[in-house]
């Protein structure tokens, strides 16, 4: 600002040197022509200074030129008088003539000055406009977006090229055309109701989705943003931009078909779904028609531990769940007993699996409930059953036996009691005087006879112990024992004996029928507790024991009773051996038939400190058997 | 010494009927043996008889149903029972309708003549 003033003191201070020194030539040139002439001169030059410098140096040269034509004339001065008012005036004329002619051409000068000044700032506009638009042109153009602009009959006024290509066009294929012909024909009211909805309200925005067809027919989902407005001739157009939302849309499809499957999985399972927090409180629980009644209710906020009744019965369990829950582990199948929302107990199973957010932070699980209680009733049915049927079979053995026994009995004790009245009669015979040896004779060869007869019967039961009902199949001994023992449980109660197993975890199978094999083992675990009936100076106890190595099984039941005779080890498997007041004897013999028709052996011996131990052997192969 | 004392012995089984009837010959009785109740009361000796030894359980009639029919019939001839099925309550029934003995098989003979004597005590004494 300083520098421009001081450049302008600078040039005026130029102007004002050279329009002197123009005065003092012209003074010198046209001086001896007199005033008015050199007054003219002046003038002249003056004016020809004006075009180039301001009014104020004007101005000061107007004042020396005036002094210098005062001066230079002063002889005139001199004789001025009242009488000569003319030159006076002409002086002053001079000046005012000299100011004024500064005046206007100043005035001239400024204006061309400003005239020249606006001429070059409107150029200047002009660019800075054609700039502008042309950059909203390629903004329009070529910005991600389709814009188009309709008129009040739904004709395409303007599109830009992006918009054009999204949908197949070129823009002038569109401009000029009906907007309404990239559109499916189902939506064409829509897009007509619409735009007269934009054109009633000028200046406001609308927004909807809707499909847009393309050239080729195929079609994309957009979302269109509307305004109508008012062209300068009062005409009013619609701009419309649009966006491609067609993978949005196809992703909100996927997502709304994915929760709609599992919604229709939810409702139609007879499951419940369930959601948890980070302190294991129940935060949501599915509900819907087919669940009513079966869901807990009112549990949201609890614990899953609140609303289980088994927790106190099962300590256990709950520990071990909640030492997985607070792991964070995925579970599955944990069973456990709650009541629905009418207070009946029931069993749920439920599998659940941690969830975390985006940063791995814990959030609580998430899982499905089902009521098993139907299953689980059924199963305690099952196994009610399967008890009875044990019982059963336990009678229906102890019956059999017992048949059998009666059985056997009439079967010997006929020719028995022939034996006794013939041997009986004999004696008699003989004791005759004289003695009727002949009918003595009689009685002795039906004696024989009814021997021959009663060994007769017993080889025939021993044949039918081995082939009756034998269906030899593969069979784990330990099982078999686990039968009987079960089956004899209740005998070993009443009896005070405790009974217990070591069986060899790995017991080759054998191959036998597993019912005579169980009566094998409960016919010698009775003899055992039986054995130990009379035994009160010591604690009853009997021991099962298995073993096996490649060439067979031995199983051993040893008791702590009575005890055997040594010289008799091998006769009480004789038919009829017996130490029992009311045994047939017959136990034993039958057994070792058995276990003679499976290829083994059956053995007895005393033990140590008391008791007998029975060996039971069985080869593996039925071939190896001797 | 009187007429020796009749005896039927009725029994199924041919080696036990034989045999008691062999011990109570040898012992100077007279037997008269049948294989079933069905024959004996057909049999014309039936009016002198002393003492019955039946068998209990038989083919047709039983020891029991023969002892109801005679005792039906107004006979009181004197029973024992013999079986190989010993059985409390059929033994209490037996000696609750009248019968002198109940010997399970195999019996021994002594058991069998003692009761023998008491039923010809019980005959000689009775009507």
């Amino acid at each position: 600002m300083k520098l421009s003033q001081a450049t302008s003191v600078g040039n005026s201070a130029a102007q004002l040197l050279l329009g002197s020194a123009a005065l003092a030539v012209v003074t010198l040139g046209v001086f001896s022509l007199g005033l008015a002439p050199t007054a003219l001169a002046y003038l002249l030059v003056i004016m020809a200074i004006s075009v180039i410098a301001s009014f104020a140096v004007c101005s000061i040269l107007s004042l020396f030129a005036t002094l210098a034509l005062t001066l230079l004339f002063a002889p005139e001065i001199v004789r001025l008088r009242i009488d000569d008012p003319r030159q006076i005036a002409a002086v002053v004329a001079f000046f005012l003539a000299a100011l004024m002619a500064s005046g206007v051409i100043a005035h001239l000068r400024n204006e061309k000055k400003s005239a020249l000044e606006s001429a070059a700032k409107r150029r200047e506009g002009e660019a800075d406009l054609r700039h502008a638009v042309k950059q909203w042109q390629e903004v329009f153009e070529h910005n991600p977006v389709m814009y188009f602009m309709v008129d009040a009959s739904g004709t395409v006024l303007n599109v830009n090229s992006f918009g054009a290509a999204q949908l197949g066009y070129s823009a002038a294929e569109l401009t000029g055309q009906s907007v309404l012909n990239v559109f499916l024909a189902e939506d064409r009211d829509f897009i007509r109701k619409q735009m007269g909805v934009c054109l009633e309200s000028v200046g406001r925005s609308h927004t909807w989705e809707v499909c847009k067809i393309r050239k080729d027919g195929s079609v994309l989902w957009v979302r269109e943003n509307a305004k109508a407005m008012l062209r300068p001739d009062g005409k009013p157009i619609v701009l419309v931009a649009c966006e491609d939302v067609t993978e949005r849309k196809q992703a909100e499809k996927k997502l709304r078909e994915s929760e709609q499957r599992f919604r229709d999985y939810a409702e139609t399972a007879s499951d419940w779904f369930w959601e948890t927090g980070p302190d294991h409180r129940i935060t949501h629980i599915s509900e819907h028609p087919e669940a009513k009644g079966m869901a807990p209710s009112g549990v949201i906020g609890l614990m899953r531990w609140d609303i289980a009744p088994d927790l106190e019965l099962e300590p256990e369990k709950w520990r071990e769940h909640r030492a997985i829950l607070d792991a964070h582990l995925p579970f599955r199948d944990f069973v456990y007993r709650t009541k629905d929302r009418n207070g009946v107990s029931l069993y749920v199973r439920t599998s659940g699996k941690p969830f975390f957010d985006a940063d791995g932070k814990f959030q609580g699980y998430r899982g499905v409930s089902t009521d098993i209680s139907a299953a689980m009733r059924a199963e305690q049915a099952e196994q009610a059953l399967r008890k009875a049927q044990a019982e059963l079979a336990h009678v229906t053995r102890v019956t059999t036996l017992g048949e059998l026994t009666a059985s056997i009995a009439h079967e010997i004790n006929q020719p028995l009691a022939a034996v006794i009245a013939n041997a009986d009669a004999c004696i008699s015979w003989l004791e005759r005087d004289p003695p009727d040896l002949a009918a003595a004779r009689t009685s002795v060869e039906w004696i024989v006879e009814d021997g021959n007869r009663a060994s007769e019967v017993i080889r025939h039961l021993r044949a039918l112990a081995r082939k009756t009902d034998i269906e030899k199949v593969s069979l784990d001994l330990n099982q078999v024992i686990g039968g009987a023992m079960a089956l004899v449980q209740r005998e070993f109660v009443s009896h005070a004996v405790a009974a217990r197993t070591e069986l060899s975890p790995a017991l080759p199978r054998i191959i036998g029928d597993r019912i005579q094999l169980q009566q094998v083992i409960i016919n010698l675990v009775m003899n055992a507790i039986e054995a130990m009936d009379a035994a009160t100076d010591r604690p009853r106890e009997l021991v099962i024991r298995s073993s096996g190595d490649e060439r067979g099984v031995l199983v051993s039941i040893a008791d702590c009773g009575i005890g055997i005779d040594p010289g008799l080890a091998e006769s009480i498997f004789n038919p009829f051996f017996t130490t029992k007041p009311g045994g047939m004897g017959m136990g034993l013999s039958i057994c070792r038939s058995i276990v003679e028709a499976h290829g083994g052996k059956l053995s007895a011996r005393g033990n140590e400190r008391g008791g007998a131990t029975f060996d039971i052997t069985l080869p593996l192969h039925q071939e190896d058997a001797p | 010494m009187s007429a020796p004392p009749v005896i039927s012995v009725i029994d199924d089984d041919a080696a036990v009927r034989a045999a008691t009837r062999n011990l109570l010959i040898a012992r100077g009785y007279v037997v008269h043996a049948f294989a079933s109740g069905e024959d004996f009361l057909l049999s014309p000796e039936l009016r002198d008889i002393s003492c019955v030894i039946a068998d209990i359980q038989m083919p047709g009639m039983s020891g029991l149903d023969l002892m109801a029919h005679m005792r039906g019939n107004g006979n009181h001839t004197p029973f024992i029972f013999m079986t190989a099925f010993p059985d409390d309550r059929v033994r209490a029934r037996a000696l609750k309708e009248g019968a002198i003995g109940f010997l399970a098989k195999p019996f021994a003979p002594l058991a069998l003549l003692s009761c023998l004597d008491q039923a010809m005590k019980s005959e000689g004494g009775g009507t």
